[in-house]
């Protein structure tokens, strides 16, 4: 432990997560910092560079979640959701 | 490459190290797709000792920056384009491409790779109706760092389990932009690896989620907008500039360098940050559990990078685990061992180390 402190944290971190309960309210996916769906690739790509615009300012939270919500909405909709 | 060797996945170094055995009729090449983190070329730099021992193969290594990574292996997975014998991915990959049958099922595993030494979330993730996709190099979570120096001098103490707000208030308060001291780097990077895995586990824990029971993305809920503003404001006040361009390479640097107060990220960076050959703040980093808000349900990830033999692959037949090897007996080899001293530096994003097209 003293040569790996940071292995208490990480090993608690590891028994609690849970991708098959990964929030607050329920869900029909599996993953904690993702959606294991097939479509998630490409749609976590487009909202990732909606997200990093509203970092550089180059658009407004509002707006990118706006666009975050089109997309993601259009794109779930051509993958034929809910399935 | 159109040897019908035998080669076999197994390990016999560090952790789960994957190594290859053959029963070959001639050399022959294993081209193998990794990321350019520092545990996987930690990974590659074992490869001499394995040709050594196994001279009837050659190891070569495509090392590709994360998003690069998985465009160029889901191509060509999805076009059974044959260009890799091993993949490194992660549980996303191994879920579906386990299912679409495009994944070598990791079956009589050697006697000595004890399966319940794994972490069952990580077995599970890996597998699909009970067959195991992949086979694990490491498994993490995400954790906060912070430096203890600077915490102290600022008269601030950190908290086991923080919230974001509190993380937002330590970060303004240990801003320094004169001094290119920064309170809080994230990740900014563009891609579903980087920036979101990141930003979804913050939303987690305003309660938020992709996706309600009936498959609607919720963008446009108060959770989501609380916690992509406060990720903005935050890292507006607090951020190094060009925040949008860190990436987990990124931010480990800058952290290694001095820069950051804190940093959220993967745990795996523990064994990196406290490297003094690597590391200026290696005797002044702390460690604690990845902020919470309203929930600590998600807040902190499960990733897990691993190695799987996809179907396309001309020396799959190989890649039947076998011995000899010596894999984790215990779950205290899970991450990278303090005492393998890295020598190495972090590789530059997007340097290819072997093309194989």
């Amino acid at each position: 432990m003293k040569a790996a402190p940071f292995a208490k944290v990480t090993l608690e971190s590891l028994k609690v997560a849970d991708p098959t309960k990964p929030t607050l309210k329920p869900v029909p996916y599996i993953g904690i910092q993702l959606v294991t769906i097939p479509e998630f690739q490409a749609i976590g790509t487009q909202v990732g560079k909606f997200f990093s615009g509203a970092l550089t300012g180059q658009q407004t939270v509002d707006a990118a979640l706006t666009a975050a919500q089109t997309t993601t909405e259009r794109e779930m909709k051509r993958a034929g959701y809910p399935k | 490459m159109k040897f019908p060797a035998k080669a076999l996945l197994v390990s016999t170094c560090m952790t789960t190290c994957m190594t290859l055995s053959a029963v070959s009729l001639g050399a022959q090449t294993l081209t193998i797709a990794t990321v350019n983190n520092s545990d996987m070329i930690r990974m590659q730099k074992l490869s001499k000792t394995f040709e050594t021992t196994h001279p009837e193969i050659k190891l070569n290594w495509v090392v590709l920056e994360e998003n690069v990574l998985r465009q160029r292996l889901t191509t060509d997975i999805a076009t059974q384009g044959g260009q890799f014998d091993v993949l490194t991915i992660g549980m996303y990959e191994a879920a579906l491409w386990g299912a679409k049958g495009w994944l070598e099922p990791m079956k009589d595993l050697p006697a000595s790779y004890n399966l319940d030494d794994v972490f069952p979330s990580v077995r599970d993730g890996l597998s699909v109706k009970g067959s195991l996709y992949a086979l694990p190099f490491y498994a993490e979570s995400s954790i906060t760092y912070y430096r203890t120096d600077l915490f102290k001098n600022a008269g601030l103490s950190m908290p086991e389990h923080p919230t974001w707000t509190q993380i937002g208030e330590y970060a303004a308060k240990l801003t320094d932009k004169s001094k290119e001291q920064y309170g809080l780097c994230l990740r900014g990077k563009a891609g579903w690896g980087e920036n979101m895995a990141l930003i979804t586990t913050l939303a987690n824990g305003y309660g938020a989620r992709w996706f309600d029971e009936k498959w609607q993305p919720e963008f446009n809920g108060p959770e989501w907008k609380e916690a992509l503003t406060f990720y903005v404001d935050n890292m507006k006040k607090s951020g190094p500039p060009g925040a949008s361009s860190n990436g987990f390479n990124e931010n480990l640097a800058l952290f290694n360098s001095g820069k950051c107060a804190i940093w959220v990220d993967a745990s795996v960076a523990g064994s990196f940050v406290t490297d003094k050959t690597q590391s200026k703040v290696a005797d002044h980093v702390g460690f604690t559990f990845a902020p919470h808000e309203k929930t600590d349900k998600g807040t902190s990830w499960l990733y897990s990078w691993s190695l799987a033999i996809p179907t396309s692959s001309k020396a799959k037949d190989a890649a039947r685990p076998s011995p000899p090897g010596r894999l984790p007996r215990n779950t205290a080899n899970w991450w990278p061992r303090p005492t393998a001293s890295p020598t190495y530096r972090q590789v530059p994003a997007s340097r290819p180390t072997a093309t194989s097209t």
